[in-house]
C-alpha cells in the first residue's frame, strides 16, 4: 500500500489539481486565446495564400494547415495541464480513465469522428487539395476538420462528411497529393467499325490540348462491349482544377476526330419511342 | 552543350530574399498601395540600349561558338550523317539562318512546301526555325510529323534551329528528338560573362561613364575592378535565365540617367555623364486577364506568334474580346509587320517566371 493509497478520498481528490489562482486561470485563458487565434491564422491564412500557388505548392501549404492545428492543441494542452493538474503516473491515469469513460459514453460519434481525423492526419486518405470520392460524394478537399472533412464539388455543393466514414467507406483519392490526376474521356462507336486509327488520333487529340500536363502519358484503351467498343482516353492535366474543362476539351474534339475519320457513333436509343440505338 | 544540361543561373541570397518578401507582400496585399520609388527623379535613355552596334558584337561571338560547334562535322564528309538540333531560348532570333547563309549553306523554310528528294544526299543543309511548321491541333501536327520522319532518314547532314518552346511541345507530341542524333543548346551566360558583355557596351556607349545602381548610387562594378561577378550581373543573369540579348534588353530597359538621390542612401558623387540601372521588377499580367492571359502567352511562345484570329482559335474559350489589347498594353506582347503577335522580349523572363508559377508545362534546356 503506497502513500496515496492511505489518503482520504477529499485529499486524494485536492491532490489531483493544483492551486489555481487569478494569474494561473489568466495565464491558461491566455494560452487558449493564443492558441485559437493561432489556428484561426492558420486556417484563413493559409489557405488564401495557397490560391496563388501551383497545384503541388498548394497541396503542401493547404497540408500544413491540420498539422498545424493538431500541433498547436497539443502545444496548448501539454501546457495547461500542468498548471491545473499534478502530474504524476497515478494521476495521469485517474485522468485518462474518467476522461475515456466520459467521452466513450457521451460523445461516443465525435470521439471516434475525432479520432478518425487524427488518424487521417498520419494515414493520410485525403489531404486538402486533393480531389477525393467518399460514398457518392467527388469532389475537392478544403478544409480537413477535427471531426469531419470537407468537400468542395464540381456543382460547388460542400459537403462535410465526418471523418467517422473512414472507419467503414472506402475513400478514392484522384491525385494523392500529386499536383494532376487521370482524366478519361469515353467514345463508344459502331462495332463494326475499326477502331485501329482512332489510337493515333485520339492521341493527337489529348496531345495538342493545351491543358495537358506534358510530362504524363497519354493512353489509348479500347474495349469490347455489348454496344459497341468503348474508347477511352486517358490523359493528365497540368492542373488539378483543369480536370473537368480538360475532360470536356478532350471530349469535344476527340468526337470531332472520330467523325474526321468516318467513325460511326452509337447513341442512345430514343426514350420516346423505343426505336432502337440510332448510328450517327 | 548538351540538350538538357543547361546551368539555369542563380541568385545571390539577398535577391532570393527581396524578391520572395516582395511575393509575400504583393500576395497579402493584392490591392498594393505600397508606393514605389519616384521614378520621377530617373529619366529614360534617349537611345536606349542594346545598339545595334552591340548586338553586332554579340552575334559575332555567338557566330564563333557555332563555328566551333558545327563547321568541321559539315565540312568533313568522313564524319557520320546525321541531323543536329540547337534549341535556343527565344531572342536567339535569326543567328542561325544569317550563320548559315554567311557561310553559303543552304537553307530550309520549315513552313514551306519540302520538295521530295530534299534529303537525298547533298551538300549541309540549314533549317533556321520550325516554326510555322505546325500547329498545336491534331490537323496541325501532319506536317511536322511527315518532316521529322524525313529528317530522321536523312542522307546529308542537316542543322534544325528551334526555339525551346516549341522544342518542349512537339517533343512530346511528336518525339521530335528521336530525329536527331545530338541536340545543342547554347551555354548560360553567367554574372561573369554578363559583366564582361556590358563593359564591351559601356565602352562603346560612354567610355568615361560609372554604371551605378539606381537604388544607392553604387558602383556596380564593386570596388574591386577585378570582382568578375559583380551581384547586379548575377541578379541578370537570374533574370534573363542566362539568354545575353534577354539580358542587354533587360539592361538597356533598366537604364536610367541624372537620377536625383535621395532617402536613406550614402550622399552620392555621380558625374553628369553616369549611368544608372534600376532593378529588376517582373511585368505583371493584367489580373483581370490572368487565367486566360497565361494560356494566351503559352500559346504564343509555342508557335513563335500567331496572328490574333489564330491565337483565339490556340486557346480555351471563352476569349474575352479585350484580351489581346490588354496584353498589348501591358506590354507582353507585341505585333509584327505581317500581323503576328509574339511575346516581347522584355517580358519573356516575366512571362516564362508567370508560367512557372502557374504550373503550366516549360521549356527545357
Amino acid at each position: 500500500m503506497n502513500g496515496a493509497e492511505s489518503l482520504p478520498d477529499g485529499e486524494r481528490l485536492s491532490n489531483l489539481f493544483n492551486a489555481i489562482g487569478l494569474w494561473v486561470g489568466l495565464e491558461i485563458v491566455l494560452i487558449l486565446l493564443a492558441a485559437w487565434a493561432l489556428i484561426q491564422l492558420a486556417q484563413r491564412a493559409l489557405p488564401r495564400v495557397a490560391e496563388y500557388l501551383p497545384a503541388p505548392l498548394r497541396l503542401y501549404t493547404l497540408n500544413a494547415v491540420p498539422l498545424l492545428r493538431l500541433f498547436l492543441i497539443i502545444a496548448a494542452v501539454a501546457w495547461i495541464v500542468p498548471l491545473v493538474f499534478d502530474v504524476t503516473l497515478q494521476n495521469f491515469v485517474l485522468i485518462f480513465g474518467t476522461v475515456s469513460v466520459a467521452l466513450g459514453f457521451a460523445f461516443k460519434d465525435l470521439a471516434s469522428s475525432t479520432l478518425a481525423g487524427v488518424v487521417a492526419i498520419f494515414e493520410r486518405p485525403y489531404r486538402a487539395g486533393d480531389w477525393v470520392r467518399i460514398g457518392e460524394h467527388y469532389g475537392e478537399v478544403i478544409h480537413v476538420g477535427m471531426r469531419a472533412v470537407q468537400l468542395q464539388t464540381a456543382a460547388d455543393d460542400t459537403v462535410t462528411v465526418p471523418h467517422l466514414r473512414m472507419w467503414t467507406d472506402n475513400v478514392a483519392n484522384a491525385n494523392n497529393g500529386e499536383g494532376t490526376c487521370m482524366c478519361i474521356a469515353e467514345f463508344h462507336t459502331v462495332p463494326q467499325d475499326d477502331t485501329r486509327p482512332l489510337t493515333d488520333a485520339l492521341t493527337a487529340v489529348a496531345r495538342t490540348s493545351p491543358y495537358l500536363a506534358w510530362d504524363r502519358p497519354v493512353l489509348v484503351i479500347t474495349r469490347n462491349t455489348p454496344y459497341g467498343a468503348l474508347i477511352q482516353l486517358k490523359a493528365y492535366p497540368f492542373e488539378l482544377r483543369h480536370q473537368f474543362l480538360f475532360t470536356s476539351d478532350l471530349s469535344q474534339r476527340g468526337r470531332m476526330a472520330i467523325e474526321a475519320l468516318g467513325l460511326r457513333q452509337v447513341q442512345m436509343p430514343d426514350l420516346d419511342t423505343g426505336a432502337a440505338p440510332v448510328v450517327a | 552543350m548538351r540538350h538538357g544540361t543547361y546551368d539555369w543561373p542563380g541568385t545571390v541570397a539577398r535577391r532570393t530574399l527581396e524578391m520572395a518578401w516582395r511575393r509575400v507582400r504583393a500576395t497579402l496585399t493584392p490591392d498594393d498601395t505600397v508606393v514605389a520609388i519616384a521614378e520621377d527623379d530617373l529619366e529614360r535613355m534617349p537611345d536606349p540600349l542594346p545598339h545595334d552596334e552591340d548586338l553586332a558584337a554579340l552575334n559575332a561571338h555567338l557566330t564563333g561558338m557555332l563555328d566551333a560547334a558545327y563547321l568541321d562535322w559539315l565540312a568533313d564528309d568522313a564524319r557520320a550523317v546525321c541531323a543536329c538540333a540547337l534549341v535556343s531560348q527565344p531572342g536567339a532570333g535569326r543567328l542561325l539562318g544569317d550563320w548559315a547563309v554567311a557561310h553559303g549553306f543552304e537553307t530550309l523554310d520549315a513552313a514551306a512546301h519540302i520538295p521530295e528528294g530534299t534529303f537525298d544526299a547533298g551538300p549541309p543543309l540549314v533549317i533556321p526555325h520550325l516554326r510555322g511548321a505546325f500547329v498545336r491541333s491534331p490537323d496541325g501536327l501532319s506536317g511536322i510529323a511527315a518532316l521529322t520522319g524525313r529528317i530522321g532518314a536523312t542522307r546529308r547532314k542537316v542543322v534544325v534551329g528551334c526555339d525551346s518552346w516549341p522544342w518542349a511541345f512537339l517533343d512530346q507530341a511528336v518525339r521530335l528528338d528521336l530525329a536527331f542524333r545530338h541536340v545543342q543548346t547554347w551555354p548560360a551566360w553567367d554574372g561573369a560573362a554578363l559583366a564582361a558583355l556590358a563593359r564591351g557596351v559601356m565602352r562603346r556607349y560612354r567610355p568615361v561613364a560609372t554604371l551605378r545602381q539606381a537604388r544607392d548610387g553604387h558602383d556596380v562594378w564593386g570596388a574591386d575592378d577585378d570582382n568578375d561577378a559583380p551581384d547586379y550581373f548575377r541578379d541578370l543573369a537570374e533574370a534573363s535565365n542566362g539568354e545575353p540579348h534577354i539580358a542587354l534588353r533587360l539592361m538597356g530597359d533598366a537604364m536610367r540617367e541624372n537620377p536625383e538621390i535621395d532617402g536613406e542612401g550614402e550622399d552620392v558623387d555621380a558625374a553628369p555623364d553616369d549611368l544608372f540601372v534600376e532593378d529588376w521588377e517582373p511585368m505583371e499580367i493584367p489580373g483581370k486577364y490572368r487565367d486566360t492571359g497565361h494560356f494566351a502567352l503559352h500559346a504564343l511562345l509555342i508557335h513563335g506568334g500567331l496572328s490574333a484570329g489564330a491565337l483565339i482559335a490556340a486557346i480555351p474559350a471563352p476569349v474575352p474580346s479585350a484580351l489581346v489589347p490588354a496584353l498589348h498594353s501591358a506590354d507582353l506582347i507585341e505585333e509584327a509587320a505581317d500581323g503576328r503577335l509574339s511575346v516581347t522580349l522584355r517580358a519573356y523572363p516575366s512571362v516564362r517566371r508567370a508560367l512557372v508559377a502557374a504550373g503550366f508545362p516549360v521549356d527545357t534546356l
